[in-house]
């Protein structure tokens, strides 16, 4: 390390986004993205991150989807994994406990299918140690309401939010879909209802072809589009919900670079999450914690929070 | 599982859409066991974006030789790279065929670019001693990979090599019934190819591996994108990239795999 590295004084990193949940620098993981911080192995060093997001955790395990459940696009791909996961009994079990032993912020994607189902996981959840924060998972169908997707309809965002948070002391985030005609309108919903974060933007709504077959590329027929295409479009996400509310917002699409994160704080987000990124760089978003410590130093800041909503206009 | 730069020594054409890789990547060729991959980045930046799954054809001392047929950009990008660039590699990655067990005779099956880990797999046998018996089976005979093979059996669906037909077609006209000891099959190539394989090894009786081919994502199980329909007691998914490529032939769910 060159010696006026060493001289320039520590850039705060850290950063207390509320009801219990703080994180020693501003990169997570994203769900579905890291598995359940299993399978890496020694690629990545796991306490060099802000936190983990567990992949989407249902009450019961899933199988997913059928394959295809995957295709490149340009610019990213699409995915229809279906939710596939061990279910909340193995992840206690089998799970949670390796996690908690990890020196990150653990996140616990939740989804359902009913709002009683979040209830009643969150309830479960909530007996067990070791989980900072809960990430809500609404990109899925309401089977009480002919399956529409809850992330899309603003009354069924509220209902799973005010059903949670007398649930739970802890941390809640909600993960917003960029499937919407308001996004800010749906943020300030989450927040109204109690919500301590939100997290944006899930997957866009994709679809690929086979000419030759004349099959859609995905078994499921359409998927979640993800990558570095869909950057521009969260970062317009991201600064709708910024002016829209007051609560943390943890920013999230194609971010594959250290300077695609500092995009993210600068329109508003307290945090990010690495997703797509990961599957190519198996430590992406280590090297992107190294790469903000990097600008933050060469910019004179004593905390990288100072460029939360900097953006000039 | 490292991820490395590895440098390419060698970039054999072997015909307009099919080149021979050879890397330099001692950390990998230390580990790797036939029937594992590596996930190849074809470029530095993100595009193509994700890493193309490739079988580790052969470990010679510290390089690895990858097979590559042009079927995308990413392909296309592996088949132009010049000796001195430097790719990154993420492996050996995937469960391995089982040389180990109860066989006299391996009989290996491969398809078109599917010969590729049967080179490593061929080598290790005989390595260890094992009588191995190999069928080859392509379009036409340019597609034929043989070079590195030892004394292959061939057909070719045009009949431009060996035997007019498949590598089935092949194994009932020549061979069956002239093998003698108990019989391990492996297998690797178009999934028609080892859905055939597998019915017919299963009224044989005879233990089978074969490697399969999948979209896949990331390679380390992440993603959960490369799921292969398993049987059992309980049917569920099974990740390529984590409990296979190499998947025994009778616990791979053939009705359900493919569109």
């Amino acid at each position: 390390m060159p010696l006026a590295s060493e001289a320039a004084p520590a850039v705060r990193t850290e950063v207390d986004l509320g009801r219990g949940l703080r994180l020693k620098n501003r990169v997570l993981v994203a769900s579905g993205t890291f598995a359940y911080a299993d399978t890496v192995g020694e690629l990545v060093d796991v306490s060099r991150l802000g936190g983990v997001v567990t992949k989407a955790i249902s009450l019961e395990p899933r199988e997913g989807n059928p394959p295809p459940r995957i295709v490149e696009v340009p610019g990213g791909l699409l995915n229809a994994i279906g939710l596939a996961n061990v279910g909340a009994r193995a992840f206690v079990r089998d799970k949670l406990p390796r996690l908690r032993q990890l020196d990150t912020a653990i996140v616990v994607n939740v989804v359902g299918f009913c709002v009683e189902d979040y209830v009643r996981l969150v309830r479960f959840l909530d007996e067990h140690e070791g989980i900072d924060a809960y990430e809500v998972n609404l990109s899925c169908p309401n089977v009480k309401e002919g399956g529409a997707c809850f992330a899309d309809d603003p009354m069924m965002t509220r209902q799973v939010v005010r059903a949670l948070r007398p649930v739970t002391d802890r941390h809640l985030m909600i993960k917003l879909s960029p499937n919407v005609a308001r996004i800010g309108q749906i943020a300030r919903i989450c927040e109204e209802e109690g919500a301590d974060s939100v997290s944006l933007i899930n997957t866009l709504v994709g679809m690929a072809v086979d000419v030759r077959t004349r099959r859609p590329k995905l078994a499921n027929v359409t998927g979640g589009y993800s990558g570095p295409a869909i950057k521009p479009v969260a970062l317009a996400k991201v600064w709708e919900a910024y002016r829209a509310v007051r609560i943390p917002i943890i920013g999230i699409g194609g971010i594959m670079s250290a300077e695609d994160a500092l995009e993210f704080l600068l329109v508003g987000a307290q945090a990010v999450q690495v997703g797509t990124g990961t599957f190519v760089i198996p430590d992406l978003a280590v090297r992107i914690v190294e790469g903000m410590e990097a600008y933050a130093r060469s910019e004179g800041l004593r905390d990288i929070g100072e460029l939360v909503g900097a953006l000039r206009i | 599982m490292r991820d490395v730069s590895a440098r390419l020594l060698e970039n054999e054409r072997i015909g307009p859409r099919l080149c021979l890789l050879r890397l330099e990547a001692p950390e990998i060729a230390a580990r790797a066991l036939p029937g594992q991959f590596v996930a190849v980045r074809a470029a530095e930046g993100f595009f193509p974006l994700l890493r193309r799954p490739m079988s580790i054809c052969a470990v010679e001392d510290s390089s690895l030789l990858l097979l590559v047929k042009v079927v995308g950009v990413g392909t296309r990008l592996l088949y132009e790279a010049e000796p001195g660039a430097h790719l990154h590699l993420l492996g050996p990655l995937g469960r391995p065929f089982e040389v180990e067990g109860d066989f006299e005779v391996a009989v290996l099956f491969g398809g078109g670019v599917g010969v590729a880990p049967l080179v490593f797999l061929e080598r290790e046998l005989r390595r260890r001693g094992r009588r191995v018996c190999t069928l080859l089976g392509a379009r036409t005979a340019s597609e034929l990979v043989l070079r590195h093979l030892e004394d292959p059996f061939v057909a070719t669906e045009d009949g431009s090599a060996g035997l007019r037909g498949t590598v089935l077609d092949l194994w009932r006209i020549r061979l069956q019934g002239h093998i003698r000891g108990r019989m391990k099959w492996f297998s690797c190539g178009p999934l028609a190819m080892l859905r055939a394989l597998a019915w017919e090894s299963q009224a044989g009786g005879w233990e089978h591996e074969v490697a399969l081919e999948t979209p896949m994502g990331c390679g380390f199980g992440v993603c959960q994108g490369c799921v292969v329909p398993l049987r059992g007691p309980r049917p569920r998914y099974g990740l390529a990239c984590m409990e296979g490529p190499v998947f025994k032939a009778q616990e791979v769910n053939w009705d359900a795999l493919g569109l």
